[in-house]
């Protein structure tokens, strides 16, 4: 599997080797959970990193607004379903069994 | 405590071809994202998708989304897709396209499809820049923005693609930006649930061409400007013209429902014919 | 039942597609190509099958293509201006290896031309119209009859060779009309569906050259681009092997079965000095010449090519080889003659009648030719 990420679980993971150094994050949070990193991963990247856990607000936008799918938080599978959370995730969401 | 943990769209792309090729701080990503988010809500079978596309920095998205995918000529990606969906319209055909391919050299394909109302979702991304061949203006870069081809400033008027679509006859017409990403994934999801032809035309930022040759270098002064030039369209039905000059409007330009163009053709063979039209048919011996 | 009618050569082509299991049809009006499309429209409902017609032929090309991976076997027809529109979808079916038919009723050329008058001039077209290297395959009908044995064969070979396939015929077919024959067991070779393993590769490099296709909603999730890809469908597009194989690959597999794919025809060329080369409309004017010359006492025969392309010239050198001269005969200023004359250069005095204009050159015009050749 790729890039799955072993090791102390936080509420919100960023993938190291996925980030582009884009910050789009800092720009779409308006609660400004990030901050940049003064370190560089190996592609040179300044990479943003969790400077205020306590202010997110679990509202998911980062996790879609992240053109490299490097970051992930910590939110019920298919959050965006909120009023019908009760569709279980599976990796092909599929109905039929093709 | 240990834990495994994978980013919740990961499942859905076809991870011996990641990373993507996309510049970082490319919109496309993001749009990948509230794809396979709307996808989700609109209780969509992944498997039973299928997706179509032509050629663009837009146009490679396919080939990171595990699906039957179609990568085809410039522009042509609605032609194929008509082809796609008429051979067997059980299958739910999603476009993606980028301006340059859907709004200049596929021009006429995508009035036509609009016309037909075939049962497409059409996702085109506009950068307003031809990204791939290294920052040529498109047809709907903003007058007087720059590009390799207008070192002097674009002379052309942009087209207003969510708009002309919706008078071509599409069903379902919306335009978003990146920035307002949650409308956008409910939009995605409208469009895929409309029995018609859906088109969400999604404004992104392209900071390595369009950026760099308009003083905007990185991703997030691009979004910033983007987001400062957003005009929601029940705000812009009231404002003057010359007010609007420069601006995004964003919003629903057309939502109701007409007659679908594969149901058509399914009535017919069933006047004609007694039966539905008949899928997959290639592989029988016997028809 | 053995069918008997009496019909135009358009609509014997149409009635072939459908009796070859053709139930997707996009097009765009075409002289003279346009009785197909108007006949495909009426009967394709009936059959349960779907017509469009397209915006444009770009539109028309890319449509079938789409129709061909929705699982369903496809087909447009058109003639030169059409034909000229199609070539980069008909470049991008070669690289993804679509099985696919394309009528062309050929018609007075270049540019709009003569749209009601007869001409052979697209077949250069059919062999090397789209950018790049392929090898295509095409069937030439002369007779409304073939017209319908060639759109049935034409879909048999695109889906045992997984590749476009052209019917080549001319306006002198296509609007003739003549009695034709259906016979009720006609053969159709259907799409091989693939076995669904996790080795599965949709380009794979095997030795055949042809994998089996999968169409889309069938759970392959494959991914077909026009781009250089690996035997998986992915893109690779800076690897030079990668280009070389596949390329190689996509020729090989209709060149090492030149033999099942070729097909002439010949009659009197056993003791002949002079052989009358020709394909499509102008094989019933040589015919008639062989049997006039016969009649006189020359040693006159006559070679029909049914398959232009992949060229037959093992075939023409051992029918031909003997010969002293060939006469080329052909509605163009000479095209299938510089592969005549490539196939023979050794064995014969390789001549051309090339006749332009929409009239097909008639039986003495040929005899003429053949006095002149005989002369020297």
């Amino acid at each position: 599997m790729y890039h799955r990420i072993i090791g102390d679980f936080k509420l919100i993971i960023i993938d190291e080797d996925l980030c582009k150094g884009c910050h789009l994050c800092l720009f779409m949070c308006y609660k400004n959970v990030y901050a940049i990193s003064s370190e560089v991963n190996k592609k040179g990247v300044q990479l943003p990193f969790v400077k205020f856990e306590e202010r997110c607000t679990k509202c998911g936008t980062c996790e879609i607004a992240c053109p490299d799918q490097a970051i992930t938080v910590d939110l019920p599978e298919n959050w965006w379903m909120k009023d019908d959370n009760d569709i279980n995730f599976n990796p092909n969401f599929t109905k039929g069994d093709k | 405590m240990s834990q495994e943990k994978q980013n919740r769209f990961l499942p859905y792309l076809r991870e011996d071809r990641l990373p993507h090729i996309f510049c970082p701080g490319c919109g496309n990503g993001a749009i990948i994202n509230a794809f396979l988010a709307a996808m989700e809500k609109a209780e969509m079978d992944f498997d039973n998708i299928a997706m179509v596309s032509g050629i663009g920095c837009s146009s490679r998205i396919p080939g990171y989304l595990k699906c039957d995918s179609l990568h085809t000529t410039h522009g042509r990606a609605l032609s194929f897709a008509t082809g796609l969906k008429t051979a067997n319209k059980d299958l739910d055909v999603v476009v993606f396209t980028g301006d340059g391919d859907a709004a200049s050299i596929g021009g006429n394909h995508l009035i036509h499809a609009a016309r037909r109302n075939i049962n497409l979702t059409v996702i085109c991304i506009n950068n307003n820049i031809y990204g791939m061949t290294g920052g040529q203006i498109s047809p709907t870069s903003p007058k007087g923005s720059f590009g390799t081809t207008a070192p002097y400033g674009n002379q052309d008027t942009p087209f207003k693609l969510a708009e002309l679509v919706a008078a071509a006859g599409a069903t379902y017409s919306a335009r978003w930006t990146t920035v307002q990403i949650e409308n956008l994934v409910t939009s995605i999801k409208d469009g895929l649930k409309n029995p018609g032809f859906s088109f969400i035309e999604v404004a992104t930022q392209c900071p390595t061409y369009y950026g760099r040759k308009n003083k905007l270098k990185t991703p997030t002064a691009m979004a910033a400007v983007m987001k400062a030039n957003t005009v929601f369209k029940s705000a812009a039905d009231r404002m003057r013209p010359r007010d609007l000059e420069g601006k995004i409007v964003v919003g629903e330009f057309a939502d109701y429902t007409k007659d679908e163009f594969t149901e058509s053709i399914d009535k017919l063979s069933v006047e004609k014919s007694g039966n539905r039209t008949i899928i997959n048919s290639a592989y029988e011996r016997e028809l | 039942m053995v069918e008997e009618l009496f019909i135009q050569g358009n609509e014997a082509c149409a009635k072939g597609a459908i009796a070859a299991g053709c139930r997707f049809f996009a097009g765009y009006p075409i002289t003279p190509s346009t009785e197909v499309a108007e006949t495909l429209a009426r009967e394709l409902p009936k059959v349960g099958g779907s017509f469009v017609q397209m915006e444009d032929e770009i539109a028309s090309a890319g449509a079938i293509i789409g129709g061909s991976w929705g699982g369903t076997k496809s087909m447009t027809a058109t003639s030169g201006p059409g034909i000229s529109l199609m070539q980069e979808n008909i470049g991008y079916a070669f690289m993804s290896e679509t099985p696919i038919v394309i009528v062309d009723v050929q018609r007075g050329s270049p540019s709009t031309a003569q749209p009601t008058m007869a001409a052979q001039g697209d077949m250069m077209q059919a062999r090397w119209g789209s950018h790049g290297d392929y090898e295509p395959i095409a069937l030439s009908p002369s007779s409304v009859q073939e017209f319908f044995d060639f759109t049935v064969k034409a879909f048999n070979l695109a889906e045992q060779y997984r590749c476009p396939v052209f019917v080549m015929a001319d306006e002198v077919i296509g609007h003739m009309r003549e009695k034709i024959v259906i016979e009720d067991d006609i053969e159709i070779v259907p799409r091989k569906r693939p076995e669904k393993t996790d080795d599965y590769l949709p380009f794979e490099n095997i030795e055949n050259g042809t994998t089996p296709m999968p169409a889309f909603g069938d759970g392959f999730n494959i991914h077909v681009t026009g781009l250089t890809h690996d035997e998986r469908g992915y893109p690779d597009t800076n690897d030079p092997e990668t280009h070389d194989k596949l390329i190689q690959r996509i020729c090989d597999k209709v060149l090492n079965n030149k033999d099942k794919i070729c097909s002439v025809r010949s009659e009197n060329c056993e003791d002949a000095d002079i052989i009358i080369v020709s394909y499509g409309a102008p094989v019933r004017s040589a015919i008639e010449a062989v049997n006039k010359a016969r009649a006189n006492n020359q040693k006159v025969g006559y070679v029909k090519i049914d398959t232009p392309w992949p060229f037959p010239d093992e075939q023409l050198r051992e029918i031909a080889g003997n010969a002293s001269d060939v006469l080329v005969v052909e509605m163009n200023l000479g095209q299938m003659y510089y592969e005549v004359d490539r196939a023979l250069k050794k064995d014969a005095n390789v001549h051309l009648m090339g006749v332009i204009g929409g009239l097909l050159p008639t039986p003495d015009e040929i005899l003429e030719k053949i006095e002149k050749i005989g002369g020297n």
